[in-house]
């Protein structure tokens, strides 16, 4: 199964990933239509900046997805095509008990209309042997797409902690960057 | 092998679905006390106010028990474990004998002793038909009290204000969401609450209940009596523990279980509301949905002969919108220092502890990145904003 791997120390937030994610997301998929389009798409993946550090939140598709087992409506289900976490946007509720335990902060409350959104792996661009669209526009390659290894796995939930780190402390604006540097370095 | 569920919430169905991953033809059976297909208790308040349909809360298709193999007893109660035996009696006699049992019976609403709540117009609000016996009433009336402004409290009092009934939640604790939030946090919520129409009494203690003929009249407080026509109990809930009827299977609060969801006895396992980590001489109860359905899951998974370990702590959490606002609490909010920020997109509360690990956050309003502090909170990675 084929996973995305996010590469903390190569992303310079140019927000490619965004900005594809947001297409692949419209109605039309091509950018300068999109951009006509109410309500505006949504990306499902957003570059937190942290001073000298940038890092593209989005859902790492966990094999024990805790959104899963927090859901209690069975709208978030494991689409076993791709292996993927999915909503079934008819089936939420807006209850946001996703968000109370997804540890990357992956869900997209849109509390208007009270449903949960994420990264769907880009299913219509899979079925075709195609890259997810934040994978495919990103140009320092922050963002990859293969075959799950242990390695891999390991490093990438450090970096995932350490963006979590970073996204939090982010919002506190009091903090120096020094102090950012020695909150990340803690992890 | 003979495996049998007591109950048919989410931690027995977690469990089914662990149970077939890994062997397909072992004999199920899941008994249930009510008469109802698998469904969500956590939308009810929805329901209730007529939001949504009853189908909404059914979680499984018809198929599904059939699918998994699973021979279901609903309407039919665990009257009595017989450890010995290896046996269950049910409520109509019959016995059932099991290799591999699993306790997933939940917990029942606790139901506090006051004067006059025997009788009609007083309603729990736990199951199916709790609301379905509200939603019969509700015609009938014009006003309503609420004891207790737990988050279930106070999600009844906003689809009673949805069905046009006046309601008054009394709170025995200083304010409201009392395990959720802090006086601070407290008060915007019940601000929140009464602009919306709910009166909210905090710090009263409920005496008694008053009935004229029979039919509830009013709610008791030491002050003051608040006239009513119906009184919705919701002060929290404690495992069901009605089928215990010994002292071979341990017990305190709830039936007492390893990080494996395994009880004393080896082949007894116990989860969901119903079941009382211990861990490292720590014991919780946590009757959160989340915490079921992992429960089960591994619970599952372990009667199978799998070796798998709750890994998470046991943390405190939860989310509730009222009235469309979302309110986030993690952890305990406590501590020796206090961060706050507030901006357009709502308000953060953070509290850490000497060692500058967070113990407690509350979110209002945006509470999308709520699991990263939890994970945080889990993992007790230093927040440490000097000067901050
Ligand atoms: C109104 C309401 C709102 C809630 N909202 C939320 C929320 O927003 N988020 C959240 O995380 N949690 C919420 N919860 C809590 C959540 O629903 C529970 O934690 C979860 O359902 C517990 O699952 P369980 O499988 O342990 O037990 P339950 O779902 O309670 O199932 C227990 C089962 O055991 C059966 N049973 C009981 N006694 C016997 C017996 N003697 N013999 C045989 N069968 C028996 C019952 O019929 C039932 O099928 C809410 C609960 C309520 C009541
Ligand atoms: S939403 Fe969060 S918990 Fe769920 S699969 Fe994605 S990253 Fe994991
Ligand atoms: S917000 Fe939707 S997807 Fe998330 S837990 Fe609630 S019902 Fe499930």
């Amino acid at each position: 199964m084929k996973e995305i791997f996010i590469n903390i120390e190569r992303c310079t937030a140019c927000k490619s990933c965004e900005i594809a994610c947001a297409v692949e997301h419209s109605l039309s998929k091509e950018l300068f239509s999109a951009i006509f389009e109410t309500p505006l798409p949504a990306k499902r993946v957003h570059v937190e900046k942290a001073f000298s550090f940038s890092y593209p939140v989005k859902c790492m598709h966990c094999a024990d997805a805790a959104c899963i087992a927090g859901c209690p409506t069975g709208a978030m289900y494991r689409n076993h095509e791709f292996g993927s976490v999915n909503v079934n946007t008819d089936k939420c509720m807006g209850c946001w008990m996703c968000a109370m335990v997804c540890p990357f902060g992956a869900i997209i409350p849109d509390y208007g209309i009270k449903v949960a959104q994420k990264c769907d792996f880009c299913p219509d661009r899979l079925r075709k042997g195609d890259e997810p669209a934040c994978v495919e526009a990103c140009p320092t390659n922050a963002v990859t797409f293969g075959e799950v290894k242990e390695l891999f796995k390991s490093k990438r939930l450090l970096s995932a902690e350490r963006a979590a780190k970073a996204v939090l402390v982010r919002e506190d604006k009091e903090i120096t960057p020094l102090e950012m540097l020695r909150n990340i370095g803690n992890i | 092998m003979k495996i049998v569920i007591i109950g048919n919430g989410v931690a027995a169905l977690n469990a089914v679905e662990a149970i077939r991953e890994i062997d397909k033809n072992c004999g199920i059976t899941i008994i249930s006390k009510e008469n109802e297909s698998f469904y969500t208790p956590c939308f009810l308040a929805n329901y209730l106010s007529g939001e949504i349909a009853k189908d909404r809360l059914y979680l499984k298709n018809e198929r599904f028990y059939d699918e998994q193999r699973v021979e279901t007893i609903f309407g039919n109660a665990v009257a009595e474990i017989k450890v010995e035996e290896r046996s269950i009696r049910l409520s109509d006699g019959r016995e059932l004998f099991y290799d591999t049992l699993l306790i997933a019976a939940g917990s029942n609403p606790i139901m506090p002793k006051l004067p006059n709540i025997e009788g009609g117009g007083v309603f729990s609000f736990k199951t199916m038909s709790d609301a379905d016996r509200i939603i019969s009433n509700l015609k009938k009336i014009n006003s309503a009290v609420i004891v207790g402004a737990g988050f279930i409290g106070l999600e009844v009092a906003e689809a009673f204000i949805k069905k046009g009934v006046g309601v008054t939640v009394i709170e025995r604790d200083n304010r409201v969401l009392p395990r959720m939030l802090d006086n601070e946090t407290a008060e915007l919520v019940t601000s929140h609450m009464e602009k919306n129409g709910v009166k909210i009494m905090t710090g009263k203690e409920v005496k008694a209940i008053c009935r004229k003929k029979g039919n509830i009249a009013g709610i008791d407080t030491k002050e003051e009596i608040i006239p009513c026509e119906l009184v919705v109990i919701a002060v929290g809930v404690a495992p069901n523990l009605e089928m215990i009827r010994d002292n071979s299977i341990k017990v305190d609060k709830g039936i007492i279980v390893d990080d494996g969801m395994r009880t004393n006895i080896p082949n007894i396992y116990a989860a969901g509301d119903i079941a009382e980590m211990e861990i490292q001489g720590e014991r919780k109860i946590n009757p959160i949905w989340f915490y079921a359905a992992k429960g089960g899951r591994i619970a599952g998974l372990n009667m199978m002969g799998l070796k798998k370990r709750y890994a998470a702590p046991f943390t405190d959490m939860n989310v509730v919108t009222l009235f469309g606002l979302p309110v986030f609490s993690a952890g305990i909010q406590r501590g020796s220092k206090t961060l706050k920020h507030q901006d357009s997109k709502g308000i953060k509360k953070i509290y850490l502890d000497e060692n500058e690990c967070i113990n407690g956050v509350q979110l209002i309003k945006d509470v999308a990145k709520g699991g990263l502090y939890l994970s945080l909170i889990n993992k007790r990675v230093p927040y440490s904003l000097a000067g901050g």
